[in-house]
């Protein structure tokens, strides 16, 4: 199956962030001015919500994405032709019930029923066709160098320019009028090992009886008439009139046209698999665009990260600031770091300095980064985590009414679920964690957690009014110190 | 001769024993009605050998593979059988009869297969394949022609054209390019992959089969020549031989799921003296309870000559029902010619088993204790002096004197009539008489566990039934603390 999103049916992905942890970040929120289309911005937040691990990945997506930014209107067909194959398949859906309710009840109309099955799967079939014809159309001869639109336009050319193309296309139009009137049909068949009819297949006359075409009358040797003396010839023949009191006739008609559906249902199945995921996929990208639409009329500067052992994004900016706020200009953008050497950072500043905008922009530069999208910076180098965890304060997010002491357990509830399933190479987003007890034993406690954390080989970004994590931390060179203030980071030094 | 391998001689008149007797053992509980009903047969003592020789030969891999090909080609011929039986048209018994007739063949080829044993059974049905084979070799060349006069009605063309139809011959076997065939080769040009799908059949019907008989008029009159003739080598004799091959798998079976639960299984000998003695015996209907491997015990058995009816008596839920089981149902199973389930034995081949259980009274008449007279005296009539008789538990309806009474009248009886009784009861007066005693015993030193393992001689006069009922809060400490808390 094609897919513009994963390079292969097994993309290696962070565990799913869950519905609170993105909520936090308030992508939704901020992107929703520019995609009012619920479906449109769920999709995309579900992508996002599981980051690529692998940088191949992300690569994969980069250079598609890279490839609709200089051929927009290629992202425009692509998304209507796919758009038309969900249109397709729901005619015939609708087609295929009103079809039952006509022959539910009718009896005798095994033949009848078959026809009308086959004449429906054939017209969607020639759509199918048709569709994919327009799609090779679309892509054919554009200066494309991602390896996923390569692939699907390699895969177009295959089935539009095979020999078998129009040799389908005919079949199909050939039964899409088709009547069982006008039937007219040789059909094999053999016997089995119980003298069961078996291998019913209909050879490849069956189509509407020809207008005024001289008929040489078959020599037939007739059920209940004598025979005639001179009438014999090499290939006897029995008469069995189709309407006669046989079952069987009609059983073994019907079957052979519906072994001509079947085979054409199993196309159109093959056909439908491969393809039908990508309208979705189109979905993701149709967003990004309008969100670097967005983004360029903003002049605001975003890159396609790079990926090494070392993250340091320059002039990065939030995207719900940006977006949202009435003077976009007054946006201001930072830096940030996490050398090979850092396992942590801690984050202060006062009230309202930035804090909490400084670390979702850094989050949100992650999963940007990682869905394969550029980020809002200037500079972008990144190093993809495996897993990202986001833990803010417990007040921000519950409607709990047991006071403090309830809501300190339930963020020892959550964090010890990451400190019970560490995985080396995470990240931990903490926003104001453990604020919810008293700053002295808050503060040991997170320290010691944090400790633990590092010593199991995962980061953490700690926004924190817990100063006293900063004393605790003044002596280790591993562990970067800020301070916001006016939304701009700098080193803090005690 | 009629084919078995289960009878030596077809005019044998088996004693039967009940069916009752087949469930109190606990063997219905492991075993099928058509194992079990083979069961109540009691052998008589050639028979009992041939067919522990026949299990014996079984227990090698490659005859029970053998066997089992045997058994296989057995089933597919007694289908074809039923089938050919059903059948509704000439052309249908025509094609059915092909595939009976191979069936046979093929039943006869297994039979061949048969490594060589020393089981009369095998030989027997030995003779009876070279005798057939000799004759398919006759007859070979008139079954290849039925083949090809088959294979050539096999392959025809109904042309529908404005509401009409007609039927033809196909020229050759091999049709031309269907529009199927067209399509399946587009999607593979696409590159996608074939998928097996199996092939939709429709019976043949009567008026398919006349037009056929009709079109090909020639074929079917030969074909219906041949198959007369070819009908007289069929022989419907060995379709008894499939019961009892089921039998025999069917107690391999057992013998391989109490192997895996750790209990073994011998061979008695067949003892001339009157006697049942046996090592390690188990009580093999316990597996229905899959009671983990490792915790089966075995006891052991020692009815001779002059000590032929006891009592057992001990514990509740110290194993006492389980040994009488265990003793019946090994009998039964050695009556039977089968392995029974003990690490060794030497047993007298009785002529009848009787069994009382407690579950299956019938109150017609007199109630309770008139009914269990009546059954333990009829039981007495039937039986002889080489009867074996199992009570459980029989008359504990009477009252504690007339059920020892009872007890001992009944058991005197049968003494005197030298048939074997095991007795189970909690009369523990009948000590004081002149039967020996068995009893359940129990480790008084360990809060009274049972350790079911059944010794001679009496320690303690008690049933610890006390045990039991704390378990469930019933004892009188338990019943005290809820009369307080009530309170």
């Amino acid at each position: 199956m094609i897919s513009l999103l994963y390079r292969n049916s097994t993309p290696k992905k962070a565990p799913p962030l869950s519905t609170e942890a993105l909520d936090s970040l308030m992508i939704d929120d901020a992107i929703s001015l520019v995609i009012p289309e619920n479906e449109k911005r769920n999709h995309f937040l579900k992508i996002l919500s599981e980051p690529l691990i692998d940088t191949e990945d992300i690569l994969y997506r980069q250079d598609i994405l890279r490839d609709f930014l200089s051929h927009r209107f290629l992202l425009a067909n692509l998304s209507d032709l796919f758009g038309a194959f969900v249109s397709v398949v729901l005619e015939y859906n609708k087609t295929r019930q009103n079809n039952k309710l006509t022959y539910r009840k009718a009896v005798g109309s095994l033949i009848d029923s078959g026809v009308s099955t086959l004449q429906s799967i054939s017209v969607l079939i020639r759509e199918l066709l048709l569709l994919l014809q327009k799609l090779d159309a679309s892509i054919e001869g554009l200066p494309i160098h991602s390896t996923g639109l390569l692939a699907l336009r390699n895969r177009l050319h295959t089935i539009a320019k095979s020999d078998a193309f129009p040799k389908l296309l005919s079949i199909a139009k050939k039964y899409d009028r088709f009547t069982a009137f006008h039937l007219h049909a040789d059909i094999a068949f053999d016997l089995g090992e119980n003298a069961q009819l078996t291998e019913i297949r209909l050879l490849s006359s069956v189509e509407e009886m020809p207008v005024s075409k001289p008929q040489k009358e078959p020599k037939k040797l007739h059920l209940f008439k004598k025979r005639d003396s001179d009438d014999r010839t090499e290939t006897q023949e029995a008469v069995i009139p189709l309407n006669y009191n046989s079952f069987t006739t009609e059983k073994i008609v019907g079957q052979s046209i519906s072994d001509i559906t079947d085979a054409m249902i199993d196309v159109a199945n093959q056909i439908l698999s491969e393809f039908m995921g990508i309208k979705d996929d189109l979905l993701f990208y149709e967003t990004a665009c309008r969100i670097l639409d967005k983004l360029k009329e903003l002049e605001t500067p975003y890159v396609f990260p790079l990926f090494g052992n070392q993250t340091e994004i320059l002039d990065l900016y939030d995207l719900f600031l940006l977006f949202r706020s009435p003077d976009e200009t007054n946006v201001i953008p930072n830096d940030f770091s996490l050398f090979q050497n850092i396992g942590g950072m801690l984050i202060r500043g006062d009230n309202g300095s930035g804090k909490t905008v400084y670390l979702r922009s850094v989050t949100t530069a992650y999963l940007f980064a990682q869905a394969g999208l550029p980020v809002l910076a200037r500079k972008a180098f990144i190093v993809p985590i495996c897993a990202l965890h986001i833990l803010m304060a417990s007040s921000e997010n519950t409607l709990d009414i047991l006071g403090n002491a309830g809501r300190f357990e339930e963020e020892v509830i959550k964090i010890s679920e990451i400190v019970n399933h560490p995985m080396s190479g995470a990240m931990v987003m903490l926003n104001e964690f453990f604020q919810t007890t008293s700053y002295a034993e808050g503060a040991q406690s997170l320290y010691h957690i944090l400790q633990y954390l590092s010593a199991q080989h995962m980061r953490w970004i700690c926004v924190t009014h817990l100063l006293d994590l900063f004393d605790l931390y003044r002596n280790e060179v591993n562990v970067t110190k800020i301070e916001i203030q006016n939304h701009k980071a700098k080193l803090f030094t005690s | 001769m009629k084919l078995s391998i289960l009878s030596l001689s077809p005019d044998y008149k088996y004693r039967y024993i009940d069916h009752h007797v087949i469930e109190d053992s606990g063997l219905s509980r492991i075993l099928d009605s058509e194992t079990w009903s083979f069961l109540k047969a009691i052998c008589p003592t050639d028979e009992i050998l041939a067919r522990q020789r026949l299990f014996r030969a079984l227990m090698e891999p490659l005859f029970r593979e053998k066997f089992c090909s045997f058994h296989g080609a057995l089933t597919a011929y007694l289908r074809y059988n039923k089938l050919l039986a059903e059948s509704e048209t000439v052309c249908e018994g025509l094609f059915l009869f092909a595939k009976h007739y191979q069936c046979f063949q093929k039943l006869i080829e297994t039979i061949k297969a048969f490594p060589t044993t020393d089981s009369i059974f095998i030989e027997r049905l030995s003779a009876y394949a070279n005798q057939k084979q000799q004759a398919f070799h006759e007859y070979e060349p008139l079954f290849s022609e039925y083949q090809s006069l088959l294979d050539a009605i096999s392959h025809s063309k109904i042309q529908v054209s404005s509401g009409r139809a007609h039927i033809c011959k196909m020229k050759t076997a091999a049709p031309s390019s269907s529009v199927i065939d067209e399509i399946k080769a587009c999607k593979r040009s696409f590159g996608y992959s074939e998928d097996i799908s199996s092939p939709q059949t429709i019976r043949m019907s009567l008026p398919i089969s006349e037009t056929l008989h009709l079109l090909y008029s020639d074929e079917f009159s030969r074909l219906i020549e041949l198959k007369e003739t070819l009908h007289g080598m069929l022989d419907n004799d060995v379709f008894s031989l499939k019961e009892e091959s089921d039998f025999y798998l069917s107690i391999l079976d057992l013998v391989e799921r109490a192997e895996e639960y750790g209990i073994p299984c011998s061979f008695a000998n067949i003892s001339d003296r009157k006697q049942y003695i046996a090592n390690d015996i188990y009580d093999v209907s316990l597996l229905a309870k899959r009671i983990p491997n490792g915790q089966y015990v075995s006891n052991h058995v020692s009815f001779t000559e002059n000590e032929h009816c006891f009592f057992l008596l001990g514990a509740n839920g110290g194993g006492k029902t389980t040994y009488l089981r265990a003793v019946a149902s090994n009998l039964i199973l050695f009556l039977s010619g089968c392995p029974i389930f003990c690490e060794s034995a030497e047993i007298f081949p009785f002529d009848m088993i009787f069994t009382h259980f407690p579950a299956d009274e019938h109150f017609d008449h007199g109630g309770r204790l008139f009914d269990e007279e009546c059954r333990v005296r009829a039981m007495l009539d039937k039986g002889t002096e080489n009867s074996f008789v199992f009570l459980n538990e029989t008359f504990t309806g009477a009252d504690a004197r007339k059920g020892l009474s009872l007890s001992l009248s009944f058991m005197r009886s049968f003494a005197k009539k030298n048939t074997f009784c095991l007795f189970v009861t909690h009369f523990y007066e009948v000590m004081e008489f002149e039967f020996p005693a068995l009893c359940a015993a129990v480790k008084a030193d360990h809060e009274n566990q049972r350790t079911f393992k059944i010794e001679r001689g009496v320690r303690e006069k008690r049933s610890y039934a006390e045990d039991i009922l704390k378990k469930y809060g019933l004892d009188r400490i338990s019943l005290t603390e809820k009369g307080k808390i009530n309170d």
